[in-house]
């Protein structure tokens, strides 16, 4: 696949709303539940559950303009879990992420010697996270201002509509390089809240897929 | 990294610090509740938590129902899988409508009562069932059990932590870095005792931290020195000098709760002995009021011999002969309970 460089205004493709986005392709993306067997070693207790990866597919529209890359993410979700408002309550969020280092397996979430970074949208949070993470149990936030991570969410017609926008070329170590003409690997994952889903608990779209970034 | 061999590193620690409280003394006052939230949970989202609460039981207790709510390990040390637990069970945050009884034109007709969090009318709240009583009159009976985090030396929150965020420290105290945790919850779920709590302020997990900036300094922890009943006992399993180790090794009459659970807790309980039971013609019998087989159910069959060595003590201080049990139990002196954990809280 191939993420097109197109002259969009970025501003514009902020709210995944806008009629703007209509002029990017979209494919479907198929999710199955996250294999939790491997979670076995850093959580002996979520690792015999089942029943989670509630959304099984995921539509997303990618692009750049040359300076900003904008991911757009859209699911059905019956459920607006937006806000715990109870001690046994879970919000809706998704993630993307990219490796650092050639390689790394999105199975794994990375691995001591090989990170991955991945951007995190939750639903009841203001600002998303740039999370940094060499496999399980060591995934760190980090507030978005450090790379210039951007996310907004909508809720449309029982469905979430989250765009994520990244300035490509910057400094900040340990994040993801993204260079037009350069190759960007990529893998989702979705929780749902209504379903306690959190941490290995999501729908993932399985390993790595590699796309171009269009010159 | 080799996790398994991680989490038995976060599992362990090089000493255990224990309590011993005496169920015979409790009276339910709720001084230890009390000297804990002053100190503790009095934060924005914290107003449900309890990290220190006393039941009557046998009962639903605090938070509410938490012993039908799964958790630990089965007999092979399998994990167990557990539930969470909502604002209501975990005590509530019952506000009364002041305002409007005082304030309002209307307020001769409106009732004072307590709501729930939910701004409705509260159906169930923190230590709701005080006093109720099991059994049939004349032999009804009941006990209060007071509790916090077990600082278990086989911890299931540790091992369900899937971002390694709990860990014991070198004295056996168990801690939520609150650095790490994201609030996934499913510590949560894997204690079998409920003894953690999510805060929605913070969007993370809490629970007893043992008062350990009390006890770096050798101050007891506030719910053992608060306890107006002198109920309670603290210090390292493996001191010989301590009544912890007396009371749990020496003499075996303190006892986990619920061993069964499989986590080895680390506070004990000196079971009720309770009072007599009448006969159906209202005579007393030897019999105790509270039946074995419901202590059985808290303490495991441990309880049978620590009971039989309570009453033959108490008989022999009766008869009056000395008895180092009682006296430990009795303990005039506050130091002598504490260890090394007898300085001032200034
Ligand atoms: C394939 C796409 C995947 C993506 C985009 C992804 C993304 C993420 C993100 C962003 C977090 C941090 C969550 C937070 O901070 O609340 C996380 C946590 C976690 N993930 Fe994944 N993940 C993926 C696949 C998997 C798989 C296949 C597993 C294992 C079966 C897994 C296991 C875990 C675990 C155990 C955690 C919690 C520990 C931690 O936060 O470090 N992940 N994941
Ligand atoms: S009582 Fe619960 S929270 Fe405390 S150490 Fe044991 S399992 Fe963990
Ligand atoms: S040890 Fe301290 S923190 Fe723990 S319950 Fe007692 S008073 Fe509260």
């Amino acid at each position: 696949m191939i993420i097109k460089r197109l002259a969009l205004d970025a501003t514009a493709l902020a709210d995944g709303r806008n009629e703007i986005w209509s002029e990017v392709a979209e494919k479907e993306i198929a999710l199955s539940p996250a294999p939790l067997a491997l979670t076995n070693a850093v959580s002996p207790y979520m690792s015999r559950t089942s029943g989670h990866g509630k959304n099984e597919s995921l539509k997303v529209r990618m692009l750049h303009d040359g300076n900003v890359l904008s991911i757009r993410l859209a699911w059905k979700d019956p459920s607006k879990d937006d806000a715990i408002n109870d001690l046994d309550q879970f919000a809706d969020a998704a993630a993307v992420m990219f490796p650092m280092t050639p390689g790394a397996s999105a199975f794994s979430m990375g691995s001591p010697d090989k990170a991955v970074n991945a951007w995190l949208w939750k639903a009841d949070e203001q600002a998303p996270f740039d999370v940094m993470a060499r496999g399980y149990a060591t995934s760190a936030r980090r507030e978005p201002q450090g790379s210039g991570l951007t996310a907004s969410g909508h809720y449309v017609n029982e469905h979430w509509i989250v765009v994520f926008q990244r300035t490509m070329k910057i400094s900040r170590e340990e994040t993801v390089s993204m260079v037009p003409g350069a190759e960007l690997a990529i893998a989702f994952a979705l929780w749902e809240g209504s379903n306690n889903e959190r941490s290995a608990q999501k729908s993932v779209s399985g390993e790595f897929v590699s796309m171009t970034i269009e010159h | 990294m080799n996790s398994t061999s991680e989490k038995q590193r976060l599992k362990s620690s090089k000493r255990q610090l224990a309590t011993v409280i005496d169920l015979n003394k409790c009276m339910g006052c709720q001084s230890c509740t009390v000297a804990c939230k002053n100190i503790w949970t009095q934060r924005p989202g914290t107003e449900h938590m309890r990290w220190a609460n006393v039941g009557t039981y046998p009962g639903r207790g605090y938070p509410r129902d938490w012993q039908s709510k799964g958790g630990g390990y089965d007999k092979q040390g399998r994990a167990l899988q557990g539930q969470l637990i909502n604002i209501v069970d975990a005590g509530d945050n019952l506000q009364f409508n002041h305002d409007e009884v005082l304030n309002h034109e209307d307020g001769q007709n409106a009732r004072l009562e307590p709501r729930s969090a939910d701004g409705q009318t509260a159906k169930w709240g923190y230590n709701w069932d005080e006093d109720q009583a099991s059994g049939k009159w004349p032999n009804a009976f009941f006990f209060y059990l007071p509790r916090k985090c077990n600082h278990c030396s086989n911890a299931p929150c540790i091992d369900a932590c899937s971002r390694n965020a709990i860990s014991k420290r070198d004295d056996g105290v168990v801690l939520i870095d609150q650095d790490r945790c994201t609030g996934h919850r499913h510590c949560v779920e894997a204690c079998p005792y409920k003894m953690i709590y999510f805060n929605p302020a913070t969007k993370r997990s809490e629970k007893c931290i043992e008062c350990f900036p009390r006890i770096d300094k050798g101050i007891a922890p506030a719910c053992n020195r608060q306890c107006v009943g002198r109920t309670r006992a603290y210090g390292y399993l493996d001191d010989k000098d301590s009544q912890v180790y007396k009371l749990v090794r020496q003499w075996k009459v303190a006892l986990p709760l619920h061993p069964e659970y499989g986590t080895e807790p680390n506070v004990y309980y000196v079971p009720p002995m309770s009072t007599y039971a009448y006969d159906s013609d209202g005579r007393l019998t030897d019999d105790m009021r509270i039946p074995l087989e419901v202590l059985e159910q808290y303490f495991g069959p441990a309880v049978h011999q620590a009971l039989a060595t309570l009453v033959a003590q108490r008989q022999q201080r009766k008869d009056g002969n000395p008895s180092q049990l009682m006296d430990i139990l009795i303990s005039k002196v506050w130091q002598d309970r504490f260890s090394e954990f007898t300085n001032e809280p200034v």
